[in-house]
């Protein structure tokens, strides 16, 4: 790997319901030897690494990285069994994303995790047969924290999340922080709402959103993922 | 706060607006670590083939306050006459002249019946006084200008759940002729996408043939094959914005969109 690297960090779960892919753009060749070599690390959600590989492409393509085999030893969490992924290229590569949920499929460069005291936002809108679900991913390798603030109507509850060094977690935003009785007055329409992340301590946190539609049947169920990059 | 922080700062994107998808606009004026909520002057241009470029300012905006509007409510005409793709310009700007807005952010929601997607603007530049510096200011800054820098790169891909297109966004009054390649390395290749004229938006799907030469990939779901796309540096500028948009190869509808 060359001293001057690029760093993606993402949020990976495991199947039946999610599938991702890693795609991989490589920069110049600063090997010399026409290879790309990408380092790939999984850690679970406590930030334990479970899985560490190093894959090479040929500089003049696109590589492509199937994580299923990958996500075998992650934990299950909020439902769902999930970690970080970190990825670790010469500079210059381009990193990007490729995630099923369901029958949905979305695809995105890596997120700029919010360092102490930076804010970034996601729009969602709550109410309407939507669930939502925060995914947050610790860069760093130091315990995070951040704040989760919700505006929406004249209303702005704010809650502080902790993620373990390299770890990652996820929150349902209906169940789990809008869990009294009188923060759910959203439930009788649909409400354009924002969530805004704010790093409260060094290790910088990824956060995204995870929308999932109620269709008729969950078969019939639609996913997007909000991204505080995208 | 920076001691050289610009009064203004401004971003380029599109827009969709057709009889199925209409367009939200959301923004988050935010200055690093400042915590106050003095007002933010949010000024919206929209341009684009047969509309006259027209700006509308949205009342209302604080710092650190997340705001939106829909856009047939800024700009009437997307209701009657005008459809297709169109290009949006985004200033915010502060009274209080020494507030770096450099790490704000802007996303775009492209909403239809069946779903919707949201794409995040390239990253908001210096705009003063006309005179756009794309000089990173702060550490907030500087990180997203590095990110813009490696996003200068995106990645086509085709299969059977996706197609690819180039969206390029001229927020000039001159025609420009941007340098776009594919391929990687030594291979890369100039593609050709023509002029864009000014204040316009174009998307350019990426054909089939482009891909024919990238070697197949058998994955999970299928046959998939990738192509690098990079924007030559003389055709980075404040006023153009690039963004590769994805789309379900049988219903058109757009998947998913990423700056480059």
């Amino acid at each position: 790997m060359s001293d001057v690297e690029t760093t993606s960090h993402f949020w990976v779960a495991a199947p039946p319901l999610y599938s991702s892919t890693l795609l991989v753009a490589p920069g110049r060749d600063t090997s010399g030897d026409g290879r790309a070599k990408t380092q790939l690390e999984i850690f679970d959600m406590d930030g334990t690494q479970v899985n560490s590989v190093e894959v090479e492409f040929p500089c003049s393509e696109v590589g492509f990285v199937e994580l299923e085999p990958f996500t075998a030893a992650l934990k299950m969490q909020g439902g769902v069994a999930h970690g970080h992924l970190k990825v670790t290229s010469p500079e210059g590569t381009r990193h990007i994303f490729r995630q099923t949920v369901g029958s949905s499929v979305v695809l995105y460069q890596d997120p700029v995790p919010v360092a102490s005291r930076e804010n970034r936002f996601i729009p969602v809108v709550i109410g309407g047969r939507r669930e939502h679900m925060v995914v947050l991913v610790n860069a760093g390798e130091e315990e995070g924290q951040i704040a989760c603030r919700l505006f929406y109507g004249n209303r702005s509850p704010e809650w502080t999340l902790t993620v373990p060094g390299n770890g990652s977690r996820v929150l349902s935003l209906e169940n789990e922080l809008l869990s009294s009785a009188d923060q759910k007055v959203w439930e009788k329409g649909a409400v354009q709402a924002y969530v805004r992340l704010s790093g409260k301590l060094q290790s910088p946190i990824a956060g995204h959103i995870v929308e999932r539609i109620l269709g008729e049947s969950p078969e019939q169920d639609l996913y997007r993922c909000l991204l505080s990059w995208g | 706060m920076d001691r050289a922080a610009p009064t203004a700062v401004k971003t380029v994107m599109f827009c969709l607006s057709t009889s199925s998808i209409k367009t939200r606009v959301h923004f988050f004026p935010t200055a690093g670590s400042t915590t106050s909520h003095q007002p933010i002057t949010c000024v919206l241009s929209l341009f684009g083939k047969g509309i006259e470029k027209r700006s509308v300012m949205l009342d209302g905006g604080r710092l650190n306050q997340p705001d939106g509007v829909r856009l047939e409510e800024a700009f009437p005409t997307l209701r009657n006459e005008a459809s297709g793709i169109f290009g949006l310009e985004m200033q915010l700007s502060s009274q209080q002249g020494r507030l770096n807005l450099l790490s704000s952010q802007a996303a775009i929601e492209l909403v239809s019946p069946q779903t919707s997607i949201m794409y995040y603007s390239a990253p908001f530049i210096a705009d003063v006084d006309g005179a756009i510096s794309m000089e990173p200011q702060g550490e907030l800054s500087q990180r997203l200008a590095a990110a813009r820098r490696r996003s200068f790169v995106g990645v086509g891909v085709q299969d059977a759940f996706v197609t690819t297109s180039l969206i390029m966004v001229n927020s000039t009054q001159e025609t420009m002729r941007p340098a776009i390649f594919h391929g990687v390395g030594g291979e890369a290749q100039s593609l050709p996408v023509g002029n864009i004229s000014p204040e316009s938006a174009m998307e350019i799907p990426l054909e089939e043939s482009l891909f024919k030469k990238t070697t197949p990939h058998e994955c999970l779901w299928g046959l998939s094959r990738a192509e690098k796309i990079s924007v030559g540096p003389d055709s980075l500028t404040p006023h153009t914005a690039f963004y590769v948009m994805y789309r379900d190869p049988v219903s058109k509808r757009p998947v998913s969109v990423c700056a480059l």
